[in-house]
């Protein structure tokens, strides 16, 4: 049986150490948005458990887990329990495909690793298809829990994914062309010899990606499925105890792989900003740490963009994603396919 | 404002960074928030909280018994018990009950209270675990409610 | 409830299809209390609606008929608790109409500048509330900030937060303390900057906006009709001011404009309590600068026996028009009180302005009506 796995044993250890990685980080991004938003908000945010409540993701954690797990009597047992999971797995398969450094990455025994679990050929389109399941759970929970609340959640759920699944598609599809590949290593590879990032030549790619990302994770101004004020929870008002942790945890794991994605896309991945002149004096930082500085940006826009707008009506979201964002990530395709005809002519 | 004006100014989301521009300066400003157990909050002199009974520099009550605040008081919460002394012909105040289950502290008691027997203090951490805790006798108002003192 | 005709847009084909019954609250985050609204719901659409009230009814009215004139004061903070003073100053002012009581000028002051401070008090916690209901949470916090340092003031001068006990029959309960006219005039200064800031926030942002305009719109007409007062009044175009059109305490000494909308949505609405907040601000530095000097309280009797007769007065509270009518028997408590509250007329409007709008469009109405369930159950 072990022999089995041995050809496959960078991948396991790396698939190990990802996975405690990104529970911490997906920890420690809560944390980070009670700061966050409590300074926004003048306030201070936690600040008992721990150090500036360092320790409260783990009283939070513990607190989930010794919750009573409370399933209404009249839910959809299968569904009910079945909706966390599809929620939260996927966001986290996600990551095996996300390239956090480059394909030499370290060297461990005289032998070089690369910073990434796999590089697939489609990776990209194997993101796109995966993230979009976990709002299968929303769905599914929502439907479930047979209640009327979770069930208006889910309907904005179903409203929300035909409308920006398909400028999200499109907005990538400029830089796609740009690289000429779906390889996310490659994408990144591209931006190295571009000498540019792809923010700047696909301004509005990049845009329409972010937005619509907002809104695949469900993050304010776009969190219609669980708008508190209008529907108490949303789809998860009737989960509790650790299967609303997984709903939670899952949403914050989107955060991160659509930060991720658009860091890798649009920001040159791990690549160091300015080579020219930072290069001499800053070439021994490994390129996860420029990585992480990327996402860590994206995911400071998602908490500063909650602690500053309102929030959209659902079909002023769709409004919104078919009348202006799909035109414009068309029209996007367009132009750089023209240019990439013209000066590979 | 021109349409073209405002059409470029809503492209380039110029009304969303203004707001974002906002929120970031407040980030920067120190927050207000005052860390209760640790920092207790300032409460001006004539705050109502905790009703206590005044004495002289002898430790006797100020409490003339003249049962104006049982009058006053709106919810009856306060009882004199009093008895005339037939020598002076003055009451005498045998026992006090104030009900603090039914105090709204509006403050008419202290009010009209002439010897300013009767005070709502700015002590203002009320809380008890039992409800008969509430219902404070002379001793209890003139020593003061046994504190239950959060910490950190 | 059903006092009004439905409008046209209830009445517009609809797809045939199944109505779904949801009701928001009594527990619920946004109805502000305990405000039932039974909503019927074609997909996300109002079809038809209907206000449940009365969780939270004390019977006010009645307790007051059991209490002495001026006994029964502290309950009246408990209608709308948002705005204690302001219910206080209208219950002391028609007992002393009723009682033939003079008021001293300097307590006239001291009033005008408590229930400015309260109306700006109440309007930022709506605004907070309404921009939370429509997503912001930031701007309650803000709100609650600047509010706190109201309800300081309140603390200081009149010895409790929430439910003041502000004022007597005849005047104040003590002069104002010291430090009172520095901290107003400090706090002041402070809420212009503050209000731009909400401003900033939310008047040309484009998502809300979107979420403001045409949203609720009732036109001056039918404002009218349904007994709509104060700011929901006045975003309608109808310029009504009981501060203007029968002035009460010291008011007609002071200048002051009052704002209106032109299109009676959520947005005019919200821009007419914001413009509010300034002209109290306004009068509030009024107030402070011509403090006349004298007694802050007249002589009243301790035993208050007013005259057997009826005597009807109405202030305007930050919701709108809050009068009290007081019948006597010539006895020491009252025959009858009557409160007619603000609040409950302006829901009135709630099903005229929800029908043919979507959920997310009735937290946001709920909130442009700003309704307080305390005084609207009593
Ligand atoms: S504060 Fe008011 S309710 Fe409380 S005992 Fe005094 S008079 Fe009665
Ligand atoms: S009013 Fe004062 S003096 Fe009179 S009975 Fe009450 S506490 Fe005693």
């Amino acid at each position: 049986m072990l022999e089995l796995f041995k050809p496959y044993t960078e991948e396991l250890v790396k698939i190990v150490i990802l996975l405690a990685l990104i529970s911490l980080a997906i920890a420690y991004l809560t944390w980070l948005e009670r700061k966050v938003i409590g300074h926004i908000q003048s306030r201070l945010g936690p600040m008992r458990v721990g150090w500036h409540g360092l320790l409260q993701p783990i009283a939070d954690g513990i607190k989930f887990i010794i919750k009573e797990d409370i399933i209404p009597a009249k839910a959809d047992r299968f569904g009910f329990i079945l909706a966390p999971l599809l929620a939260f797995i996927p966001a986290f398969i996600v990551f095996a495909l996300i390239p956090f450094d480059g394909p030499q990455a370290f060297t461990v025994g005289g032998k070089t690793y690369s910073g990434y679990v796999a590089d697939v050929d489609i990776a990209l389109l194997f993101v796109m298809a995966i993230t979009s399941i976990c709002v299968l759970g929303l769905i599914v929970g929502g439907w479930a829990s047979n209640s009327k609340y979770p069930l208006l959640g889910a309907l904005r759920s179903v409203a929300q994914l035909v409308s920006y699944e398909i400028p999200m598609g499109l907005s990538v599809m400029g830089v796609v062309l740009m690289a000429g590949s779906l390889s996310l290593v490659r994408i990144v590879q591209a931006q190295e010899r571009l000498g540019w990032w792809f923010f700047l030549p696909q301004l509005v790619g990049f845009v329409i990606y972010f937005i619509c990302g907002v809104a695949e994770t469900n993050r304010n101004p776009f969190d219609l499925p669980e708008a508190e004020a209008e529907l108490v929870g949303g789809y998860h008002t009737e989960y509790s105890g650790f299967r609303f942790a997984l709903f939670f945890l899952a949403e914050y794991a989107n955060m991160i792989t659509i930060s991720a994605v658009a860091a890798t896309l649009f920001l040159g991945g791990w690549l160091m900003p300015f080579p020219s002149l930072l290069a001499p004096y800053l070439s021994w930082v490994p390129g996860i740490v420029w990585f992480s500085l990327k996402v860590f940006a994206f995911l400071f826009l998602y908490l500063w963009f909650r602690g500053t707008f309102p929030r959209y009506r659902f079909d002023q979201l769709m409004g919104i994603m078919w009348k202006i964002l799909l035109p414009v990530a068309i029209a996007n395709i367009l132009v750089t396919a023209g240019v990439m005809l013209y000066l590979n002519r | 404002m021109t349409p073209v004006a405002q059409l470029v100014k809503k492209i380039l989301f110029i009304d969303l960074f203004q707001g974002l521009a906002i929120t970031i300066r407040e980030m920067f400003t120190p927050a207000v928030t005052e860390q209760y157990p640790r920092q207790r909050s300032h409460v001006y002199e004539r705050f109502r909280g905790e009703p206590r009974m005044g004495v002289d520099a002898n430790g006797k009550t100020l409490c003339i018994a003249c049962n104006l605040c049982a009058q006053v008081c709106p919810e009856n919460c306060i009882t004199v018990k009093r008895e005339k002394n037939p020598e002076t012909k003055k009451f005498e105040l045998t026992g006090y009950v104030f009900d603090m289950r039914r105090c709204m502290f509006c403050g008419f008691c202290e009010e009209i209270c002439p010897t300013d027997c009767i005070q709502l203090t700015p002590a203002y951490e009320l809380a008890r675990y039992d409800v008969r805790d509430f219902v404070l006798e002379l001793p209890a108002l003139e020593r003061g409610m046994d504190k239950t003192h959060y910490r950190k | 409830m059903s006092n009004t005709a439905p409008p046209a847009a209830a009445t517009a084909p609809i797809l045939k299809e199944d109505v779904m019954v949801l009701n928001m609250g009594p527990q619920h985050p946004s109805t502000h209390g305990v405000l039932r609204v039974i909503l019927k719901l074609d997909g996300e659409k109002i079809v038809d609606l209907d206000c449940d009230i009365g969780y939270l009814h004390r019977g006010i009215e009645k307790i007051a008929e059991n209490r002495s004139y001026t006994g029964a004061a502290p309950y009246m903070d408990r209608l709308d608790y948002i705005a204690a003073v302001s219910n206080n100053l209208a219950y002391v002012g028609a007992v002393e109409k009723l009682a033939g009581v003079q008021v001293p000028p300097k307590a006239q002051h001291v009033r005008v500048i408590l229930t400015e401070l309260t109306r700006i008090a109440s309007h930022l916690l709506w605004l907070g509330t309404h921009a939370m209901d429509i997503g912001a949470l930031t701007v309650f916090l803000y709100c609650f900030r600047e509010r706190e340092d109201i309800l300081n003031i309140l603390e200081m001068t009149t010895g409790a937060r929430l439910t003041t006990n502000a004022f007597r029959v005849g005047g104040l309960a003590a002069d104002i303390p010291d430090g009172f006219v520095e901290k107003t005039r400090a706090f002041c200064d402070l809420i212009g900057g503050r209000i731009d800031e909400y401003e900033g926030l939310l008047s040309a942002n484009r998502i809300w906006l979107s979420r403001t305009r045409g949203i609720g719109v009732i036109n001056a007409g039918d404002a009218v009709a349904i007994g709509l007062s104060g700011p929901s009044l006045r975003g309608s175009g109808v310029k009504w001011d009981l501060r203007k059109a029968q002035p009460y305490e010291a008011y007609s000494k002071f200048e002051f404009d009052i704002p209106t909308g032109a299109n009676g949505d959520t947005y005019d609405r919200y821009l007419v309590r914001l413009e509010e907040m300034r002209q109290a601000k306004r009068i509030i530095l009024q107030a402070l600068d011509g403090m006349p000097e004298g007694d802050f309280r007249a002589k009243v009797p301790r035993v208050l026996k007013p005259p057997a007769g009826e005597v009807y007065h109405s202030i305007e509270a930050p919701k709108g028009e809050l009068g009290f009518y007081l019948v006597s028997d010539g006895s020491a408590n009252p025959y009858r009180v009557r409160i007619k509250g603000p609040s409950f007329f302006n829901l009135q409007a709630m099903r005229r302005l929800c029908i043919g709008h979507f959920v997310a469009d009735v937290v946001a109405i709920i909130g442009t009506l700003d309704i307080v369930l305390g005084e609207i159950d009593r």
